[in-house]
């Protein structure tokens, strides 16, 4: 049997790289997705993965499990990244500059870049939009609609009462809701 | 939701970047000695840009500063507590790095403050040194820096009435944000137009400026936007512009090439393509 999250990251904080290794393979898709809708961008969203499970090993005794899950508190450790990413990217950069030099990576198949930059367009369109919020209203927009993180967890991770996330993004929801049908309005 | 409001679907990493980004991770978990050696870990000097150097740094230490909710100052003098202990770590940074400018609290030119972010601007007869300061509550300083020595024109000349030498974003393109540059004397008011139509306005004083925005988002828009003694609107230009160093390039009245669009560029461009300089006094 695969061993639990709960397992995997207690043995991290023993110092146990070869769990936070198996972390890694299994939220890592996760959180690259979720950054990718934090920043719009698929190569900024493969630094802030990076970035996030640096961070994440820092900060592994701060780290909460909830509800068997080490992803709630992983979304919010790459949150916190994607927005300071501005700042840090030149640091992270540094920090990762230790390893070996190694060869461009392969080209991505042609087939699936034009998809990615069209992805791209359309999230930084709806960027637009979301980064009209106050910023606790689209991160958790960004946390439990877009990321799917259940409202009780979110809430555990942010320190917050499941109300308030709820109440985060029914008002997130009404004011884009409002923007979309004004912005439409305007076109025609 | 409108459709409008969905994001895309989601994607794997692409072929093979996911086991390059685990071994990356892994090798940098298993030897933080390589890094952590020192006390005060000058983590960069990353790239040199023509004659400037720019750094990341990262501070084990874990003193907590407190936070007041913004603050402006244009001299070592009026520097509060809190910002005071932000000029002193960045002064502590600029001892560790030779190749910076060597400043001292008394070129403090600008220095702001937006909760746990502070931005400092050190001017000196050399050049500049600008850096930016995090402290978070629990949490170890981080920071970043920025350094040039003046080529002999660019001590003199500005690129346009305004240059923005360093500050600090809450996000990636946006949020709440600091500005901290040199100003030319033609320049009577410098306004932050949030890409909204809303704007504050930045302090002015002995060629620098500070600008700390209010708590309205900042959107990735956004345009820094100076005026004449007149009222008249000099300059425009977007506050983040991650396409090139500058908007235009920049010639003195000689025609003398001072700023390229892009400090990568290898050869000047036609100065008849370029925008006048605006004559620095400090």
């Amino acid at each position: 049997m695969a061993p639990t999250d709960e397992q995997l990251w207690s043995a991290c904080t023993l110092g146990d790289h070869s769990a936070f290794g198996e972390l890694f393979e299994r939220h890592s898709r996760a959180v690259y997705n979720h950054a990718f809708r934090l920043t719009g961008s698929w190569s900024a969203a493969e630094e802030v993965t990076q970035a996030t499970f640096v961070t994440a090993w820092r900060r592994r005794k701060a780290a909460r499990v909830v509800d068997g899950s080490t992803l709630p508190w992983l979304l919010v450790v790459a949150t916190n990244t994607a927005r300071t990413e501005r700042r840090s990217a030149r640091r992270w950069q540094a920090l990762l500059r230790r390893v070996p030099p190694e060869p461009e990576a392969v080209p991505d198949p042609a087939n699936d870049v034009p998809a990615r930059l069209d992805d791209e367009r359309r999230m930084t369109a709806l960027l637009a939009l979301v980064r009209q919020l106050p910023r606790a209203e689209r991160e958790a927009i960004a946390l439990c609609v877009w990321s799917g993180v259940p409202y009780p967890q979110a809430a555990t991770i942010l320190g917050v009462g499941e109300g308030a996330v709820r109440s985060r993004v029914s008002r997130a929801r009404a004011r884009l809701a409002r923007m979309v049908a004004e912005s439409q309005e305007e076109e025609r | 939701m409108n459709d409008i409001l969905d994001p895309p679907g989601e994607r794997d990493l692409p072929a093979g970047r996911q086991e390059r980004i685990r071994a990356r991770v892994l090798d940098s978990v298993q030897h933080p000695e390589r890094h952590t050696a020192r006390r005060l870990v000058l983590v960069a000097a990353v790239t040199a840009v023509a004659a400037g150097t720019v750094g990341a740094i990262r501070w084990n230490g874990d003193s907590d500063w407190g936070v007041s909710a913004m603050s402006m100052a244009m001299s070592a003098s009026e520097l509060s507590p809190n910002l005071r202990k932000a000029a002193d770590q960045c002064l502590e940074w600029n001892r560790d790095q030779a190749d910076s400018v060597q400043v001292t609290l008394d070129d403090v030119a600008v220095a702001t403050q937006r909760e746990y972010d502070s931005a400092l601007l050190f001017l000196t007869d050399d050049g500049f040194y600008s850096c930016s300061v995090r402290k978070e509550p629990s949490m170890e300083v981080t920071g970043g820096s920025r350094s040039d020595i003046w080529s002999a024109p660019q001590r003199e000349w500005l690129p346009g009435p305004i240059q923005r030498l360093g500050g600090t974003s809450s996000d990636v393109d946006g949020g709440d944000v600091t500005v901290i540059g040199r100003a030319s004397a033609r320049v009577d008011k410098l306004l932050l137009d949030y890409g909204d139509g809303h704007t504050t306005a930045a302090r002015l004083q002995d060629g620098a400026f500070g600008l700390i925005s209010d708590g309205t988002p900042v959107r990735p828009d956004a345009r820094l936007v100076s005026y004449d003694r007149d009222g008249n609107e000099i300059d425009r230009r977007p506050l983040f512009n991650r396409q090139s160093d500058y908007e235009h390039c920049y010639v003195d009245p000689a025609g003398t090439v001072v700023y390229r669009k892009d400090r990568t560029e290898t050869t000047d461009p036609d100065p008849r393509e370029c925008q006048p300089a605006d004559r620095w006094d400090r």
